[in-house]
């Protein structure tokens, strides 16, 4: 009865209870929580009040961390919403890794670590945060922005290179020779292993689950399934499992479900993560924390500089404009929670000492913390200093057009009714966005002539996936009350709101909430039935003539 | 990679494969997960899984609570605790006697006697409940049942997991358990709003305040030395169970509860291994109580309770599975080792045997009640029915209205603005003393039986209209009409042909007229911006009306 036993369950408690506490503090101080929780591992371990140490349990649960963390990026990454920028970003994004690396080793090899290790804090220094980024820019409403766009882009570009290094590093200390030859089987791996995942993700598994009923959950429980099947493979070949589970995420994200599927995944993920953070801080010993403090301050400042250069730069040399250029870069000027854990797979494998890992998190948390206040005030910061700007400024510098969702009609949840608005719809919008969360429909859905989702709405993340805040037009069919009220929390004065409400309180709430149009099915059905009984007890044959019509029609949806 | 990512791999793969193939026969999924464990038993140690599986119980039980809002107890238990407790009772003295004078065991047939008196809620829900559900009685009668068995499962939990089994330290347990609800209430009432406040919508942070509530509650009980698991997980959830706040946190916990719970049913179905002779035996024997005992105990207490017979039986036969908070309690008390070896896998065999059966008997149960009842195995005296109203033989042109819902109470109320006479059918009691109140006819009984018809003077009446939307109602109307005008209710357009095609002369589709009325408004909306303001002004008004009219 493990659970049961005293010092486990307290355990937990307190490493859980501790992150969430200065999570919401973090939250509060719009910080961003993975700085919380590696402070509350701090406070824990051996740094503060050395109340815990490392278990199997939490090593575990660490490790699934970045197992759900690689499966979810993998998921997120949409193949065709890369096109049009693709050149530019992999150009960017490679190039401005290179230079970070670059000057990282440098600046470390001159505050005087030794060769090899300036070479992995370099390294582990040229990713910037995914989480971070993409979460701000997304409390900001600013992910289809030309910025955000490109900063996801060069995000993504950074995922895959952490994906080979994670593989190359796990591969162990050997002769140069020998490990370029592993590293490049472990290349022809990874590369057939995401090809085979991508074929089955969009050819092979859409087939199979079309023959069943499935429901989310049944679905969440065949993800986790492809993705452990993945890290085993993967795993016959010694590549680190969270490789298998970023390919298995790479597949199913071509599937019309992944959206749902992330937001089924990510709380998991969350959980995770916030006990791998914790458990990174429970790591860092006292001694090591004064020595690298005044280092990781000097190589934080420093890299923050580098960083938002570098894109600058490229950004700029690329032809975006002056605006685009600074936003982007300084969108992207912290490092990533995957040079932490480049640094801790580093340190298991005997590259780097344990005092890396903390001159690590020093520089983690500090430009963590900074930059998202960087993120937060981008564009007043960019008001500020526009003049300055203006010396970059050229007349062949311009945005490229992107094709972004604003003014779309958007409706949740799909039924007959729909089908039978949709030609009146086109006629006024040119985007129509459907979001429904019934396996069932989405094979027609998804032939019809419109975007479709597939998900529950309710999830946070699907509100900013279907543009709900741009949208000029918005149905809703959702029973869900807590949906309906977040869609009437964006309203505004030039968007029209339909909702179906499920009783005549909840219609009346929404009315007071902004709603154009409340309408309870049942209330409109017998409206009109009294309005057929009257006409029957009236004069029979007359209600048979007005009734023909209806049926006519009934026939007709039958069909 | 650790052992435990192995198993872990196993465990998913196999009940992904499981799954597959019950989704494939439209079976539920626990016991999917349960012959996975079976299968995968042999290829994993399930000993290194009980932590994880354990953290499945919190997680099921937490998730349970967050939904037992304090209102939902008070409605749930006026509607089901009599006939519950006689039920549990019923059912479990049958099973306490046998096996008792089997065994000579006390305790053993204490654990066989809930195992077969508690049937399951989340597979009864997961059986009956579609999008467009209908209200019908036994559906009701058999969810406020299983919420009341849950609630009960839940003190017989702490009870059974007790150690040493002493009447004083069932009650002690029972005390600190209530306490541990009292805080629980407390926190809800003052300071769970606030504390979600502070996590402002982020879904990361109230994924973790909840663990953070969960944890909380275990850690408290630990302290207390009672059995933790359910309890805490029960409290815990009570102390987030307000609505609408909880809904974000059961959404969050819901795919954290689906991981875990997997691995728990999963876990389950592996340390059962291969079932020696008496568990098989005892496994038959749970199957006949639950399948036959049960559902036929319950049938009779609620006829007794002035229910139709029907309704009894089809309310009897939602309850023919077993729980799975008998599993909860399985397994806690065979890692106890408090329950022989063989109980607990016949407990494991028949929760599979039952649950997947249970999938039949749901889809079948008409046909089975329609061959009971013209073999005459169901009785149903008339004087175990409400008395009707003294419908004077005058009664003439009259119409027929079945189902008094919301729509029903609607339409009587045109027909009285038009001074037509009507005979109300429904067969929910408080239904129908409602209807009684409003002195109209009315018939209490239930439309799918003959003797219901022979009440309702049916070759005077002119129309019948029927509010149910379920088509073998339709159905069954349009064959015992004769000349009379007929207009049915139907879900879907589909359906409404078929009606129409069998003789009705109109089928209402509250789907297509107010989908009909929804793309008026949108074409007048989109093409003259300007109506906006008039549409919600009126729509407005109109629904506040009907606020006011509700009543009949």
């Amino acid at each position: 009865m493990a659970i049961g036993s005293a010092s486990l369950v307290s355990d937990f408690a307190l490493i859980i209870g501790i992150a969430t506490a200065f999570g919401i503090l973090a939250r509060q101080t719009k910080q961003p929580t993975l700085v919380a929780y590696i402070a509350a591992g701090l406070l824990l371990g051996p740094v503060g009040m050395n109340l815990i140490s490392e278990t199997e349990l939490t090593a575990f649960f660490s490790e699934l961390g970045l197992v759900f963390l690689l499966f979810l990026i993998g998921l997120e990454i949409e193949l065709d919403d890369l096109g049009t920028l693709l050149k530019p970003i992999t150009l960017i994004g490679l190039t401005q890794m290179a230079i970070v690396a670059g000057s990282g080793t440098i600046g470390a090899y001159i505050l005087g670590y030794d060769m090899i290790t300036s070479l992995f804090i370099g390294a582990a220094m040229m990713f910037s945060s995914t989480a971070l980024v993409v979460k701000l820019l997304a409390d900001k409403n600013e992910t289809s922005s030309l910025p955000g766009r490109l900063d996801i882009g060069i995000l993504l570009i950074q995922d895959v290179i952490v994906v080979l290094l994670l593989a190359v590093i796990s591969l162990g200390n050997g002769s140069v020779l020998s490990l370029s030859l592993e590293f490049l089987q472990v290349l022809v791996i990874i590369i057939l292993l995401s090809g085979v995942s991508i074929i089955a993700g969009t050819y092979i598994i859409p087939r199979i689950i079309e023959q069943v009923d499935d429901t989310p959950h049944t679905l969440f429980i065949h993800g986790l399934a492809w993705a452990f099947l993945l890290i085993t493979i993967v795993q016959q070949f010694d590549i680190s499992i969270e490789i298998g589970a970023f390919v298995a995420g790479l597949g199913l994200g071509q599937l019309p479900y992944s959206n749902e599927l992330q937001e089924r995944v990510r709380p998991l993920t969350d959980l995770f993560m916030a006990i791998f953070f914790v458990n990174f801080g429970l790591n860092i010993s006292a001694g090591y924390l004064g020595e690298v403090i005044v280092p990781g301050l000097v190589l934080s400042g420093f890299i923050i500089v580098i960083k938002f250069l570098s894109l600058f730069i490229l950004i700029d040399r690329a032809k975006f404009t002056p605006e685009t250029s600074f936003i982007a870069s300084i969108n992207m000027t912290q490092i990533s929670e995957f040079g932490l854990i480049l640094a801790s797979l580093a340190y298991t494998e005997g590259f780097i000492g344990e005092s890396i890992i903390a001159l690590l998190s020093v520089i983690a948390i500090t430009t963590m913390g900074l930059s998202s206040y960087l993120i937060r005030y981008n564009r007043t910061i960019h008001n500020e200093i526009e003049h300055l700007l203006a010396l970059f400024d050229s007349e062949e510098k311009q945005d490229m057009d992107l094709p972004t969702q604003t003014d779309h009609a958007l409706i949740i949840g799909y039924n007959n009714t729909v089908d039978r608005i949709l030609p009146r719809l086109k006629e006024t919008f040119d985007d129509i966005t459907v979001v429904d969360k019934d396996a069932d429909n989405s094979t027609r859905l998804s032939r019809m002539d419109i975007r479709y989702i597939y998900g529950d709405f309710k999830h946070g993340e699907m509100k900013n996936a279907a543009g709900l805040r741009s949208a000029s037009f918005v149905l809703s069919f959702a029973e869900d009350k807590s949906v309906n009220k977040a869609i009437l929390d964006t309203k505004t004065d030039n968007k029209t709101i339909f909702i179906r409400a499920g009783s005549i309180e909840d219609g009346l709430e929404y009315y007071e909430d902004g709603a154009d149009f409340v309408y309870l099915r049942n209330i409109l059905a017998s409206e009109q039935l009294d309005r057929y009984l009257s006409t029957y007890f009236d004069d029979r044959e007359t209600f048979k003539q007005q009734v023909t019509a209806d049926i006519e029609t009934i026939r007709r949806d039958a069909e | 990679m650790t052992t435990l990512m192995t198993t872990l791999t196993v465990i998913f793969i196999t009940a992904s494969i499981t799954l597959f193939l019950f989704d494939r026969l439209d079976h539920p999924i626990i016991p999917a997960y349960l012959l996975a464990g079976l299968i995968a038993g042999r290829f994993i140690d399930s000993a290194q899984l009980f932590e994880l599986s354990q953290l499945g119980i919190a997680f099921l039980v937490f998730v349970f609570g967050m939904r037992t809002e304090p209102e939902r107890i008070y409605s749930e238990l006026k509607e089901g605790t009599e006939t519950t407790l006689t039920q549990i009772i019923g059912v479990g003295g049958i099973v306490f006697i046998i096996a008792y004078l089997y065994s000579n065991d006390p305790r053993n047939s204490l654990y066989l006697a809930t195992f077969a008196a508690m049937s399951s809620s989340l597979i009864g829900t997961e059986l009956t409940r579609s999008e467009d559900r209908a209200d019908v009685l036994h559906q009701r009668l058999s969810e406020s049942i299983h919420f009341t068995q849950d609630l009960v499962a839940i003190a017989a939990t702490i009870a059974l997991t007790t150690t040493p089994f002493t009447i004083e330290a069932v009650l002690r347990n029972w005390g600190i358990g209530l306490v541990l609800i009292l805080i629980a209430l407390t926190f809800r009432t003052l300071l769970f709003d606030d504390i979600i406040g502070l996590t402002r919508g982020s879904r990361e942070l109230i994924v973790l305040t909840g663990l953070t509530i969960l944890l909380s509650f275990l850690a408290i009980v630990t302290v207390t030395d009672t059995p933790v698991l359910v309890i805490g997980s029960f409290a815990a959830g009570i102390a987030v169970a307000k609505f609408p706040e909880n809904l974000e946190m059961i959404d969050t916990m819901g795919s954290l509860k689906d991981f875990f719970a997997a691995i728990f049913f999963v876990t389950l179905g592996a340390l059962a291994t291969i079932p020696s002779p008496l568990a098989v035996i005892i496994a038959l024997c749970l199957i006949g109580v639950t399948a036959l005992v049960k559902p036929a105990i319950t049938a009779v207490i609620l006829s007794l309770r002035g229910y139709d017979m029907r309704t009894a039986y089809l309310t009897g036969l939602n309850l023919d599975q077993m729980s799975e908070f008998s599993l909860i309690i399985g397994i806690q008390a065979f890692l106890l080792e408090i329950i022989h070896p063989a109980v607990f896998q016949g407990l494991i065999i028949s929760s599979i045997v039952t649950m997947t059966l249970t999938a039949y008997t749901s889809r079948f149960a008409e046909p089975i009640y329609d061959y009971l009842s013209e073999h005459n195995i169901l009785n149903t005296p008339d004087s175990q029915l409400m008395e009707k109203t003294e419908i004077p033989a005058s009664l003439n042109e009259h119409t027929i209205l079945i189902g008094f819902d919301v729509q029903g109470k609607n339409i009587a109320e045109k027909l009285k603005e038009l001074g037509e006479p009507f005979i109300i059918v429904d067969n929910d009691p408080e239904r129908v003393s409602e209807a009684m109140e409003h002195h109209t006819y009315y018939v209490f009984g239930d439309i799918m039986a003959n003797e219901t018809w022979e009440k309702l003077h049916l070759d005077d009446a002119r129309l019948i209209i029927s509010t149910i939307p379920l088509e073998k109602t339709s159905q069954t109307i349009l064959d015992h009409a004769t000349d009379q005008d007929v207009i049915l209710r139907s879900y879907d357009q589909e359906t409404a042909e078929r009606l129409l095609d069998a003789g009705a002369l109109y089928v209402s589709v509250p789907r297509f007229l107010s989908g009909e009325r929804l793309s008026e408004q949108l074409d007048k909306i989109l093409t003259n911006p300007e109506y906006k303001a008039t549409l919600r002004e009126q729509s407005e008004q109109n629904l506040e009306q009907y606020l006011d009219n509700e009543v009949f």
